[in-house]
């Protein structure tokens, strides 16, 4: 049977595969390197094979293993017929209500959310695996479902059955996971014949939710940040120093309104009207990143309508990743040469941002590279889903593909500017373990499916 | 299905293609905006502050030089814990002078404040200039923990002798924003060429005396290091340094021992009017005190003392506003050698009496009997003087005779006569805010009383009357003058009859030794009295100081012949400034001197000892061999520094801008090593700028090898060698390891070397 499989292996998706991640280990052995001497900067006059040698391999070489274990698992799942995997939908679904319940109990916290459970030295990312768990459950849930998917109410329970483990990556907080979720829900849908207008219509929906949160966001912040700022001012104020009282035109008009004038007295009066209403608003902006999204999301979606508002602070990660994508050019800087990415201006650039470290060192034409070598793995996913022997095989293969084409996007979007920050990494390419390990998993769904396709070879 | 799978991989396409149309337009169209941006973040200039020219005396002793600092800056780098390094450096420089008694909560406070004022991205901020070594090595340990926070050296004046001519030097401080803006109009002016001076927010600028005047010349050009940098500011390597031009040096032609022997007998003079009881100033004024030594053949000032005078160092330091203010408040800060007007009491006879000689009046022949007053006033003398002549009035300052002659030769003449010696008008020195002062006349009168109160006063007060003449003869009435006007005045009485335009500087040399400047004597006129009439006023002079005239008894015993004129001016409220003019020897005059003791009391009794005393120090100084600029700068080595003299004086020449703590970068630009380098190690200027953690080390540079780090830019060290001119050695002194204490004056063993340097001393022999 090895033999087979081998023999009916789909190398075009393999190459491919391989060719990513041969190109992200380099790229993770320059990012890792830190400038921190004049001795470094010479590095950029050699040969590139020997640069090669000069990389950072501390987490190319974590990497590597990953890679290894990544093979494994993908050879192993392609011994298991993905047909077989249908009948586990129901454990599959509670392994991952499990799993994503323990993230919430026992996870380590990070950059304020909770994503990983600590196993011995590794650090297990559940979310990964969610989406991989999700896309073979769902994928079986709306085959059973076939030619039933046209009016909303057939897609109410899609959405619950998808809807309870996202809820539960949405409360890490993570974002970037739960949309990825949506956008494998909806290519699955769409693949499994649901009408395409209710699908854009509920999309529209959701972005239009979306733009109200926001605005109504902006607005409970802003009440909140001026009356905090008055409070500060008119404290200031009744300690005898008037300026920024005096210069405050809101707290002028204010003060009109309530009738008080700028005695001291007075003053104190304000100081506890505005106690009182700024406790009020205080606490509507507390409640609403109770129910919804947390400040810090907020703000990345500020940055993201305006990234040069604040340079220096949140907006400092996605300006800095569009200095090292442009500045790349069109041929690059070449391997060691980025400044942004040596002289560790670009922040988390061998995961999120590794893309603008490709585009910072190999330049438009080692980006559009990688671009073109995605385009070939999806399009290959795609192909291996028309292929497939069965609708299971078709939407399963859908799924990863929706999957990799929502991370790759979202992810070079960010780096270039054209999408929020969302914390999603690049398939195949960002450093991380779960991350690598899932992804060739998936790769190894697809080849299962390829390999299986014609139904009477085995 | 497959319908549906082909629309979702021409919806992947469109997709990739937008992405690679947006990568595209990074890339590709606007990648030199981004490449900008890039070289922005990781390339930074430096500046490099060129350290200022020195100034020495006439015999080449250093007396303002500089003295690198330790200044603590903070980049804004954007990271989220900026507030805990603020902080941390907050409790850091706590100690510092800086911030001395601040809470550190006020300190943070003010540290956002100025990183607030100066949102320049990347830009280093200064926020506290002389910190010390304990602090700089507190910041290198904590180096890890203070991203963005960057140690610089710089220089800052230093002046060794302290409060000596502190007036006429003047001081640097930061350039106001006034200042900038006229500056900046000059620049837009035509005139501006590559060459004029380009200020810069945070720029030293000369504020006072020569400092002021002389600013072109003592400023240097500032360099800039360009440096390759990480997100953490940190420098990685040098991409180029273009050293900083020294200010070039001043010579000046002041004698600092004859300056330090000027401002002590100055002291010494207010100290025994106060112990006398003579002083009865108003409340709150503290009474000033000055004295001018002229070279009569040329214009050179030699000593120019203003009493109170202040260690100048206070401004190196932090100079918080009382300090300031007190300084202000006891006219320290003012020259009142230049800027304050004193009645000259009878100093002025001699000008008075050019006018009774040059209009005939008077003759050598005229006797007049002195009964002690002339019609309604009284000579300063009861009983009066009896046979007076011309040489007897001046001899025993006969007020009889001045007033009658004085009435009968009225305002205009005895004014004119002034006005010839330069009485009343700008001497032109090269010093900025000299006073004019004023010569009596009817018009200076009317104008004086135009605004008195009371209407029946002031129509009265209004009219010359004789007794105003009288009055002006003796150097009463309207008349007030500078005592550099005084000195020049007796200067051309000396030199017969050629007033000079007094000058403190004689040459601006470049810091390789080239003659940039000279100034030459400078005639600003022949003063038109005869020079019969300048033999006769010489004479007089010369009868005041001898046998039984007014100032015998203080020349007695002296080595030298004097002429001399007393003056005790009348300033109402029964105070009295006490004057006195001199000039010496009276065969071959070479010296004159001037002395304004205010509320001095007595012209003979205060004010003549004191020039008594500088003549002294200038007759005895003569005959010392010049002091060796050499053996000076051995003693003003040491002087400042705290000990470790031999690492102090050594490497002196390098360390203006260097960070400290940097591998690899070379800072000094040394083109004026300190003498001591080329006896001891050679010379080598570079800096060494260690690791973290040693780098703050005290740059050995006595012993010039060891201790540096390979310079990672050639030729900056090299320069160290070439041997700097006789009399200019000295860059600016290394950091010491008594930190900024070095200057403001803790000098325990070798201060400025009036007892060090010279054997028998200047004006202390005559102290007594």
């Amino acid at each position: 049977m090895i033999k087979r499989i081998i023999k009916n292996i789909d190398y075009t998706l393999a190459i491919t595969t391989l060719l990513i991640i041969i190109f992200s280990l380099i790229v993770i052995g320059s990012a890792t390197l830190e400038f921190t001497d004049a001795s470094f900067t010479k590095l950029k006059d050699l040969n590139f094979f020997v640069k090669l040698l000069k990389l950072d391999y501390e987490y190319v070489i974590r990497q590597f293993v990953w890679v290894l274990i990544g093979i494994v698992a993908m050879v192993a799942v392609l011994y298991i017929d993905y047909e077989d995997l249908g009948k586990y939908t129901r454990s599959l679904y509670i392994l991952n209500l499990v799993m994503l319940l323990a993230v919430r109990f026992m996870g380590e916290t990070a950059l304020g959310a909770q994503r990983w459970i600590p196993i011995g030295p590794f650090q297990f990312q559940p979310s990964e695996f969610a989406k991989i768990i999700i896309i073979i459950t769902f994928a079986d849930f709306l085959v059973k479902r076939e030619g039933r998917l046209n009016r909303f109410r057939d897609l109410i329970p899609c959405f619950i059955f998808v809807g309870i483990p996202m809820l539960l990556i949405l409360a890490q907080p993570d974002l970037g996971t739960s949309l990825v979720f949506i956008a494998i829900t909806f290519g699955m849908l769409f693949a499994a014949g649901a009408r395409p207008a209710l699908l854009v219509g509920i999309i529209g929906i959701g972005l239009l939710a979306g733009v109200t949160l926001y605005n109504v966001h902006a607005y409970y912040h802003s009440a909140d940040m001026v009356l905090e700022e008055r409070l500060v001012e008119v404290k200031k104020a009744i300690g005898g120093n008037s300026l920024y009282v005096d210069s405050d035109q809101g707290v002028q008009n204010d003060l009109k309104k309530n009738h008080l004038t700028g005695s001291k007295k007075d003053l104190q009066t304000y100081y506890d009207i505005l106690v009182k209403e700024h406790e009020k608003a205080h606490q509507r902006h507390e409640k609403f990143h109770k129910y919804t999204l947390k400040e810090y999301q907020m703000t990345r979606l500020t940055i993201f309508m305006d990234p040069e508002s604040d340079l220096l602070g949140a907006g400092y990660h996605v300006w800095q990743s569009r200095i090292a994508l442009g500045s790349g050019g069109l041929s690059g800087k070449g391997l060691l040469g980025g400044t942004q990415s040596h002289y560790t201006f670009l922040p988390i650039r061998h995961t999120d941002f590794i893309y603008s470290v490709v585009g910072e060192e190999f330049g438009f034409i080692g980006a559009v590279t990688l671009l073109a070598l995605y385009f070939v793995l999806l399009y290959r996913g795609v192909q291996i889903a028309m292929m497939a022997r069965d609708t299971y095989g078709s939407l399963l293969a859908v799924g990863v593909v929706s999957k990799f084409a929502f991370h790759i996007m979202v992810n070079i979007g960010m780096t270039a500017g054209v999408m929020p920050v969302t914390g999603i990494p690049l398939p195949l390419f960002s450093y991380g373990g779960s991350n690598m390990l899932a992804n060739l998993i998936s790769i190894g769904i697809l080849m299962n499916i390829y390999v299986r396709r014609q139904k009477l070879i085995f | 299905m497959e319908k549906k799978l082909k629309i979702f991989v021409y919806l992947l396409g469109f997709f990739f293609i937008l992405l690679v149309f947006r990568l595209g337009y990074m890339q590709v169209w606007e990648a030199d905006r981004y490449r900008t941006l890039a070289t922005q973040n990781h390339q930074r200039l430096i500046p490099m502050e060129a350290p200022r020219g020195e100034i020495l005396d006439s015999n080449g002793i250093r007396i303002v030089s500089n003295k690198p600092v330790y200044t603590v800056s903070l980049i804004y780098l954007g990271i989220k814990d900026n507030e805990d390094v603020i902080s941390r450096l907050a409790s850091l420089l706590a100690q510092e002078e800086s911030y001395k008694g601040m809470a550190v909560e006020q300190i943070r406070e003010d540290i956002r404040g100025k990183l607030k004022e100066h949102q320049r991205l990347y830009e280093p901020v200064k926020l506290a200039t002389g910190v010390s070594q304990g602090t700089v090595n507190r910041i290198e340990e904590l180096r890890l923990e203070l991203p963005g926070v960057s140690i610089d050296v710089e220089p800052v004046r230093y002046y060794p002798y302290k409060d000596l001519m502190g007036e006429v030097l003047g001081y640097v401080r930061e350039i106001t924003a006034e200042e900038l803006e006229k500056f900046s109009l000059e620049e837009q002016s035509q005139e501006y060429t590559a060459e004029s001076p380009h200020y810069a927010m945070g720029d030293m600028i000369g504020k006072v005396g020569i400092e002021k005047t002389y600013e072109d010349y003592l400023r240097g050009k500032k360099g800039a290091r360009l440096v390759e940098v990480d997100a953490q500011a940190r420098p990685v390597r040098d991409l180029g340094i273009k050293e900083p031009v020294p200010g070039n040096n001043l010579v000046l032609t002041v004698d600092y021992r004859l300056q330090r022997a000027a401002q002590d007998a100055v002291v010494s003079g207010l100290a025994r009017a106060k112990q006398l009881g003579y002083a009865k100033p108003p409340k709150g004024k503290v009474p000033s005190g000055a004295a001018v030594v002229m070279d009569v053949r040329t214009g050179k000032v030699l000593a120019m003392a203003s009493i109170p005078s202040y260690d100048l160092n206070i401004f190196s330091g932090t100079l918080t506003g009382t300090k300031y203010n007190d300084l202000i408040s006891s006219g320290a800060l003012r020259n009142h050698a230049i800027q304050s007007i004193y009645t000259p009491g009878s100093t002025f006879k001699m000008a008075s009496a050019s006018a009774f000689l040059e209009k005939n009046i008077v003759n050598l022949s005229t006797v007049i009997n002195d009964p002690g007053y002339y019609k309604y006033k009284n000579d300063w003398k009861p009983g009066g003087h009896g046979k007076v002549t011309m040489i007897k009035a001046l001899k025993y300052s006969c007020d009889t005779f001045f007033y009658m002659f004085g009435a009968k030769t009225g305002p205009e003449a005895m004014s004119h006569y002034a006005g010839e010696y330069g009485l009343g008008q700008l001497t032109g020195i090269d010093l900025p805010g000299e006073e004019k002062g004023y010569v009596a006349t009817p018009e200076v009168k009317k104008e004086h009383w135009s605004t008195y109160s009371d209407p029946r006063v002031r129509e009265w007060e209004s009219q010359w009357h004789e007794y105003d003449s009288m009055d002006m003869a003796i150097g009463q009435q309207e008349n007030k003058f500078t005592a550099i006007q005084l000195a020049n005045y007796v200067a051309s009485i000396a030199n017969g009859g050629i007033l000079y335009q007094p000058y403190v500087v004689d040459k601006a040399l470049s810091p390789d030794g080239r003659v940039l400047m000279e100034n030459k004597p400078r005639e600003t006129r022949r003063v038109n009295v005869s020079a019969k009439t300048l033999e006769i006023l010489r004479e007089g002079m010369h009868e005041v100081a001898i046998t039984d005239g007014t100032a015998s008894s203080i020349f007695t015993g002296a080595k030298y012949s004097a002429a001399a004129k007393t003056g005790t001016a009348e300033v109402g409220n029964g105070n009295n400034h006490a004057l006195f003019v001199a000039f010496a020897p009276y065969e071959n005059p070479e010296i004159a001197v001037s002395v304004i003791i205010e509320y001095g009391g007595k012209g003979s009794g205060i004010a003549g000892p004191v020039a008594r005393q500088i003549l002294d120090a200038y007759f005895n100084l003569k005959k010392l061999p010049k002091p060796d600029a050499y053996g000076q700068e051995q003693n003003g080595g040491e002087t400042p520094e705290t000990g470790d003299s031999g690492a102090a004086a050594g490497g002196s020449a390098g360390g203006t801008a260097g960070r400290v703590g940097q591998p690899g970068t070379v800072s000094g630009q040394g083109s004026v090593p300190a003498r001591q380098n080329q006896s001891g190690g050679g010379g080598n200027a570079s800096v060494p700028q260690g690791g973290a953690g040693q780098g703050n080390a005290p740059p050995d540079g006595g012993t010039g090898t060891g201790t540096e780090t390979p310079a990672t830019t050639g030729g900056s060290g090299q320069e160290g060698g070439v041997p700097p001119p006789a009399g200019t050695g000295g860059g600016i002194l290394p950091p010491d390891n008594g930190g900024n204490n070095a200057g403001t004056g803790t000098n325990s063993g070798g201060s400025p070397p009036e007892g060090n340097n010279e054997p028998s001393g200047d004006g202390q022999t005559d102290r007594q």
